[in-house]
C-alpha cells in the first residue's frame, strides 16, 4: 500500500526580526500509511508544532522553506495553489489544537461552529447541516446529549466536551487524515485518557489516518502503530511503537523515558531518590551546524558527534535510528 | 535559612476542619454558596512533603490560598507553627505570607515580563528592607546558584528563558525570602517529561540542603508518589484518602484515586491502563 501522506527532507526555518534564523525542522523524512497511526513525540521546541502545521502547507510569516515536500496523495502541498489548500484543508486533512477554549468561538453555539465547516467545505441546505451536524455529535456524545451540545456555547461545556465539539469539528468533512498537535495537553488526566479514548474510537470506526503529537510519551502506548521521535527538528528515532516504547534505542529516547517517575510497586522504584534526567537545558538552536544536536547532553557522546552528522541507521525493516552508536553494526 | 527546628514532633502546618466557601453571584436572584473547601484536615511536619492530588475543581488551589493567607477561610482552623492563620489581620498575614510561598503552573505569568532576572530576585528583597545594593546582588547570585542557574542569566528578561529555566527562576525568588514552606500549585504540570525530573529532582536537593517543607499539588498521582511522603487525595473540597505513597497505590480505597491512578498514562504494553 502506498504511503497517502509523505514528508521527504522538509526542512523550516524561523526568521527572526534581528535577522537570525532559528531551524524548525531540519531535514525530516517520513511516510504515513492509510489507517495508520503515527505518533510523534518531541518536547518544547522540537519543532513538532511546525510539523502539524508544515502537513496542512500552513506556514507563519517568517517562516522560509528551505528544501522538501509534503505529498497528499502524490500531491505537494507545498507547492498547490492556495484554492487547492483550501479545497484539502478541514476536508481532506484536519487539524485538531490543543488549546479546545481558545480554538472554539466563544459567542457562538457549538453546532453552528460545526456546520460553518461543513458549509465552508461546499454542503447546503439547513437541513442537511442540521441533520450532518447531529450526525457527526452522536458519534462523540451520547445520543440525549447532543443535541443539548449543539445548542450549547463554549463556556458551557466542559474541557473534554469542547475537545470532543474540536474533534467533532475536525471529522466532520470525513477527511482522511487528522493530524491532531497535543489534543490533550491541557486536560485533566482522567478527561485525558478519555479523549484518548475518542481517538480509539474514531479511529476503528471511521478508519482514520492520523498524526498524533504529544510530548507525553505514555500516551502513546496501545495507541500509535509507530512512534517518530522528533529532536531539534530531527528524527532521532523512527520505528513500531513497540519498538520505540519498550526498548529505545537513541540516547536521547532512552534517556527521556528514564525521567519519567515509576509508580510505587514497579521496578526502578526507589522513592525520593533523584530521578535520570536528560542533562542540560533543552535544545538551543546553538548547536554547532555539523553534529548531532544532542550532542552536547548525550551521556554516551563520542568524538565523532561533534563534528559529523549521524545519518540514519536501519536497526530492522522497521526501526531506525539516528546515532552513530549504531553505525556498522 | 530555614532553621531546622528541634522540635520535629510539632508539625509546621495543622489544618482542622477547613471550609471555604465562595458566592456565585447570578445575574438574576440571590447570590449562590459553592462550598470549595468542605471540612479539611491534615497536618505537614518539618523537612516533609504532603502531596494533594485530585482532579481541577476539586478544592485544590483553594486550599493553596487559604494557607497562603491569599483567601479567608470561611470557618475551621489553619495553625502555621503557634499562629492561627485564621485570627490574624492583614499587618500578621503579611509577616506570614513571607514564610509561606507559593510556586504556580505558569511562571511566566508571575513574573513581571519587563524586568531582568536579577531584578526580579531583588525584588523581594527590597521588601524585606535591610539589605544594601550590593548585598542584594550577591544574594540574588547565591540563589541562581541554589536552583543551579547560570549567572549570565541575570540580565535576561523572563520571555528569553525556557519553560524549566522559568520554573528554576521562580523557586529561586520564593527563596529569597528564606521562606519555611514551599506550595508548589502544578508547578511541574506545564513542563516537559525531562524538565518535570530536573525540577523535582532540584526540589529533592533543597529539601535535603535547606530542610524545606512542601504542599505540592499536582494531579500527577506519579510524580506525587515519587516526592511525597503523605499523600492525601481531593475530590469534592474534602480529602477522601490519605496515607503513604505506597499504601495509597497499592491499595486505593476510594474511587477518586482509583481513576486518578488509571490515569497514569504508562509504557508499558502488557497492562494497557488507558482503556475507559
Amino acid at each position: 500500500m502506498g504511503a497517502i501522506l509523505e514528508v521527504r527532507d522538509l526542512r523550516v526555518t524561523y526568521r527572526s526580526r534581528a535577522g537570525n534564523s532559528f531551524r524548525a525542522l531540519d531535514g525530516l523524512s517520513f511516510g504515513l500509511e492509510s489507517g495508520e497511526v503515527l505518533g510523534v513525540l518531541g518536547e518544547s521546541g522540537s519543532g513538532k508544532s511546525t510539523l502539524a502545521a508544515s502537513l496542512l502547507g500552513l506556514f507563519r510569516a517568517n517562516a522560509v522553506i528551505r528544501t522538501g515536500a509534503v505529498l497528499f496523495e502524490g500531491q505537494d502541498l507545498l507547492q498547490a495553489e492556495s484554492s487547492d489548500l483550501q479545497r484539502i484543508r478541514g476536508r481532506r486533512i484536519s487539524l485538531i489544537f490543543q488549546e479546545p477554549s481558545v480554538a472554539l468561538h466563544p459567542t457562538m453555539r457549538a453546532g453552528r461552529q460545526i456546520r460553518q465547516v461543513l458549509a465552508a467545505h461546499g454542503m447546503v441546505g439547513r437541513r442537511a447541516l442540521v441533520e450532518r451536524t447531529h450526525q457527526v455529535l452522536e458519534t462523540l456524545f451520547f445520543a440525549e446529549e447532543a443535541e443539548r451540545i449543539a445548542r450549547s456555547y463554549p463556556h458551557e461545556l466542559s474541557g473534554g466536551q469542547r475537545q470532543r465539539v474540536l474533534i467533532a469539528q475536525a471529522i466532520a468533512c470525513g477527511p482522511a487524515v487528522i493530524i491532531a498537535d497535543e489534543p490533550t495537553a491541557s486536560l485533566d488526566p482522567t478527561t485525558q485518557m478519555e479523549i484518548l479514548g475518542v481517538f480509539r474510537d474514531l479511529r476503528k470506526s471511521l478508519s482514520l489516518t492520523m498524526v498524533f503529537i504529544t510530548h507525553n510519551p505514555a500516551l502513546l502506548a496501545g495507541f500509535a502503530d509507530r512512534v517518530l521521535v522528533l529532536y531539534a527538528g530531527r528524527a532521532m528515532e523512527l520505528g513500531r511503537a513497540e519498538e520505540v516504547l519498550v526498548s529505545p534505542k537513541h540516547p536521547y529516547t532512552q534517556s527521556l523515558f528514564q525521567s519519567i517517575p515509576p509508580l510505587p510497586g514497579e521496578p526502578r522504584n526507589a522513592r525520593k531518590q533523584k530521578l535520570p534526567v536528560v542533562s542540560g537545558d533543552a535544545f538551543s538552536s546553538s548547536f554547532s551546524r555539523a553534529g548531532c544536536p544532542f550532542e552536547s547532553r548525550c551521556p554516551e557522546r563520542m568524538d565523532i558527534c561533534k563534528s559529523c552528522e549521524p545519518r540514519l541507521v536501519n536497526l530492522s525493516e522497521t526501526h531506525t535510528v539516528s546515532c552513530f552508536r549504531y553505525e556498522g553494526q | 535559612m530555614t532553621a531546622k527546628s528541634n522540635e520535629t514532633t510539632q508539625p509546621l502546618v495543622r489544618v482542622e476542619n477547613l471550609v471555604k466557601n465562595y458566592s456565585k453571584k447570578k445575574l438574576v436572584g440571590s447570590a449562590e454558596e459553592v462550598r470549595a473547601l468542605d471540612g479539611v484536615s491534615f497536618s505537614i511536619f518539618r523537612g516533609t512533603t504532603l502531596a494533594i492530588v485530585g482532579e481541577s475543581g476539586s478544592g485544590k488551589s483553594t486550599l493553596a490560598l487559604c494557607l497562603a493567607c491569599l483567601e479567608r477561610r470561611t470557618s475551621g482552623n489553619v495553625w502555621f507553627e503557634e499562629t492561627d492563620l485564621g485570627g490574624l489581620r492583614e499587618k500578621g498575614r503579611r509577616v506570614i505570607r513571607r514564610q509561606i510561598q507559593l510556586i504556580f503552573q505558569d511562571p511566566a505569568n508571575s513574573f513581571n515580563p519587563r524586568w531582568s532576572v536579577l531584578e526580579i530576585l531583588t525584588e523581594p528583597l527590597v521588601v524585606q528592607g535591610n539589605l544594601g545594593h550590593e548585598e542584594m546582588k550577591s544574594r540574588a547570585h547565591v540563589l541562581l546558584e541554589q536552583v543551579a542557574l547560570p549567572r549570565r542569566l541575570g540580565e535576561k528578561f523572563p520571555s528569553e528563558l525556557s519553560g524549566g529555566q522559568r520554573q528554576r527562576l521562580a523557586i529561586a525568588r520564593a527563596l529569597g525570602l528564606a521562606p519555611k514552606l514551599l506550595i508548589l500549585d502544578e508547578a511541574l504540570s506545564a513542563l516537559d517529561c525531562s524538565v518535570q525530573a530536573q525540577i523535582a529532582n532540584l526540589l529533592m536537593d533543597l529539601q535535603a540542603s535547606l530542610g524545606m517543607t512542601y504542599l505540592f499539588i499536582s494531579h500527577d498521582l506519579a510524580m506525587a508518589a515519587y516526592l511525597a511522603d503523605e499523600i492525601a487525595v481531593m475530590s469534592r473540597g474534602q480529602i477522601v484518602e490519605q496515607g503513604a505513597p505506597e499504601g495509597i497505590l497499592r491499595r486505593p480505597e476510594s474511587k477518586i484515586t482509583r481513576e486518578l491512578l488509571a490515569a497514569v498514562p504508562r509504557l508499558d504494553f502488557s497492562r494497557p491502563s488507558t482503556e475507559p
